[in-house]
């Protein structure tokens, strides 16, 4: 097992440096002067140097480069020259209504999608589960941006039950800030939802094939017990895969929703940076994203090895 | 000798279409594609045909009748400028096809390249094949705003985003689709009868990838429609005046409950579209031999590209 994980890490490396190279090229391929693209045409040719000398584009690609690593790995993401504070400083602002965001959004899309997905497998061909296809078809089809919008005519304009913009933090006063995060939540997690239903049903149909699943029935097991109990935990490792994966959905399309719904967190960071051209801030967040993303999906790929030990043998000891 | 070992390799892949009815006559019998691409075709027709038959003019602007609902004059009433919205929304239709359309078909040869080269060179696969992981270990939203925000606000730079964004899930495919082409026996043959290596990819590899390619630039098609959105939305993408549903949708959003016309109607046109797109691809996809079916990712919005390749890394590791 520590093996497993420990090559599991290991093959994290080599990703981790392509992604570097990915993110550090990003700003580099500016067209012209990232200092003077920073600054505007009105700013003067003493300003730019100052700023080009400040962020070290004055060295050669390399360098600079290795400088950012290195940077980086100490915890230090640069400096926005817009918020007057520290990139790490910005984002640790901001990444608690997003984490609250992704939670909840996770939490629906599996309340929705694991009974759904379970019913629609064991009920194959039945109008359940053609309801079930026809409606992950419009979702995974539905941008949550768009959910978020139509949300907001339905529950905020025309019905008026719910906030429509705004954040309050849940554990200063959760009522408030449960009220302020439902919306966003459920447009974000109804098409998530789409997703893991349709992998819960695919996991499901075919463990309900299994010869272990007609050995437990010709033992008398009952129906109900045999689906949610034997069945489901079996199918549990692919949508275990899956919920992972959807992590950088989940982030990603939080940064989508955050602005509609004006959420100070890392998805307005990110976007209120794209105008002002606030390279530090653009690359540390997407650093950061991906960085937690891979780490997510090397979690699951650790637990996946834990629960079922023929994965971790098949990846670690197999040849 | 060239001639006579790459005959019967030929001569079995008829074999076996004899067996079968004509593709055109299993896609027309596959309703995803019948309806997938009429649908695609009205709405193309739409966008391209009508505006200049019906003389509407997205950027006429009408100041005395902002935020109107639907009369004679404006079918779906006027926007927050008091330009038509019709002629908006069938605009921005144009800009999304066309972004959709060139990331798809654009993706789709730089991908089949480099997906190419890597499955015959391990020097070049080595390097390519770990740019494609850098760039595919990031979620795809977040590398297109983040493209979009270094080269500036432009259509085509958007369209340079997101082609970068979607050629390496084109490459990973096409390469692990050559690689398995390439050990067929009838492709081994050819190369030890001194078949040249462009001999093998132009007779055996692309034909062989042509159908998968088809169906994941499909995908492409739908991501980008939805990317686009999002990000002209965010005011990452296509900028204004020019027309694009994302920016329709961000203009509506602050006049929702004065004009919900501007975000019902762009999203119903939205969803319908990718909708459409994701019909077809399921329908194509599902006249792709099953061997190759397991290399097309879907969704590579939710990262799920990663996955086949973890697992099938891991098989080989």
């Amino acid at each position: 097992m520590l093996m497993y994980v420990a090559k599991r890490l290991l093959a994290l490396i080599p990703l981790l440096f392509a992604v570097s190279v990915v993110i550090f090229s990003i700003l580099h391929l500016t067209p012209g002067d990232p200092a003077r693209a920073m600054l505007g045409a009105k700013a003067s040719a003493a300003q730019v140097d100052a700023l080009r000398e400040r962020l070290g584009l004055n060295e050669p690609l390399i360098i600079q480069y290795f400088q950012w690593v290195a940077d980086a790995l100490r915890g230090d993401l640069g400096d926005s020259i817009f918020l007057r504070k520290s990139v790490v400083a910005a984002i640790s602002d901001n990444v608690q209504p997003t984490m609250q965001l992704a939670l909840l959004a996770i939490i629906f899309a599996l309340v929705i999608s694991i009974p759904f997905g379970t019913l629609a497998a064991r009920y194959r061909g039945g109008v359940l589960d053609q309801t079930v296809n026809g409606f992950t078809l419009i979702g995974l089809a539905v941008p949550s941006f768009v959910l978020g919008l139509l949300l907001i005519l339905l529950f905020g304009v025309w019905l008026r039950v719910l906030p429509v913009s705004g954040y309050t933090n849940p554990f200063e006063d959760f009522g408030r800030g449960m009220d302020s995060l439902l919306l966003p939540a459920l447009a974000l997690g109804a098409t998530i939802s789409a997703y893991i239903t349709r992998t819960t049903r695919a996991a499901v149909l075919d463990v309900l094939n299994a010869e272990y699943i007609d050995a437990a029935r010709s033992r008398g097991v009952g129906e109900r017990r045999l689906l949610f109990s034997h069945t489901l935990k079996n199918a549990g490792l692919p949508i275990l895969t899956v919920v992972g994966l959807t992590f950088g959905a989940l982030v990603t399309g939080a940064a989508v929703i955050e602005t509609i719904f004006n959420i100070p967190g890392l998805g307005s960071l990110l976007i209120q940076a794209i105008p002002r051209r606030d390279y530090a801030v653009i690359q540390g967040v997407v650093l950061l994203v991906t960085v937690v993303f891979l780490l997510v999906n090397l979690l699951v790929d650790i637990l996946y090895g834990f629960i079922d030990p023929r994965v971790r043998l098949a990846k670690s000891g197999g040849k | 000798m060239l001639d006579q070992l790459s005959t019967p390799s030929t001569s079995i892949v008829q074999v076996q279409n004899e067996k079968r009815p004509s593709l055109f006559s299993r896609m027309i019998r596959t309703p995803g594609i019948v309806v997938g691409a009429i649908g695609l075709f009205l709405i193309a027709l739409l966008a391209f045909a009508v505006p200049p038959l019906a003389h509407l003019d997205p950027y006429a602007v009408d100041p005395m009748s902002r935020l109107q609902g639907s009369s004679a004059g404006h079918i779906l009433g006027t926007d927050t400028f008091g330009r038509d919205l019709l002629a908006r929304i069938l605009s921005g239709a144009q800009t999304s096809l066309v972004v959709g359309f060139l990331v798809a078909l654009v993706s789709g040869v730089f991908g089949t390249v480099i997906g190419v080269v890597a499955a015959f060179n391990s020097v070049l696969d080595q390097i390519l094949m770990r740019f494609c992981d850098g760039l595919m270990a990031i979620p795809a939203i977040l590398l297109a705003v983040a493209l979009a925000a270094a080269l500036g606000p432009s259509t085509t730079n958007l369209i340079i985003a997101l082609t970068v964004v979607y050629t390496p899930y084109l490459a990973r495919l096409v390469r692990s689709r050559a690689i398995a082409v390439k050990s067929e026996a009838f492709v081994e043959a050819s190369l030890s009868g001194g078949a040249r290596p462009w001999h093998v990819i132009l007779r055996h590899v692309l034909p062989n990838t042509m159908s998968v390619i088809v169906v994941q630039s499909t995908f492409t098609f739908a991501e980008s429609v939805i990317v686009e959105a999002a990000l002209s939305f965010l005011g990452a993408g296509v900028p204004a005046p020019t027309a694009s549903w994302g920016n329709i949708l961000y203009d509506g959003k602050s006049v929702v409950a004065s004009a919900p016309q501007m975000v019902v109607f762009t999203s119903l046109i939205l969803v319908i579209t990718i909708l459409l797109l994701n019909v077809l691809g399921d329908g194509l996809r599902d006249l792709v031999d099953r061997r190759a079916q397991r290399h097309i990712a879907h969704f590579s919005i939710f990262g799920i590209g990663r996955k086949r390749r973890t697992a099938k890394k891991g098989g080989a590791a």
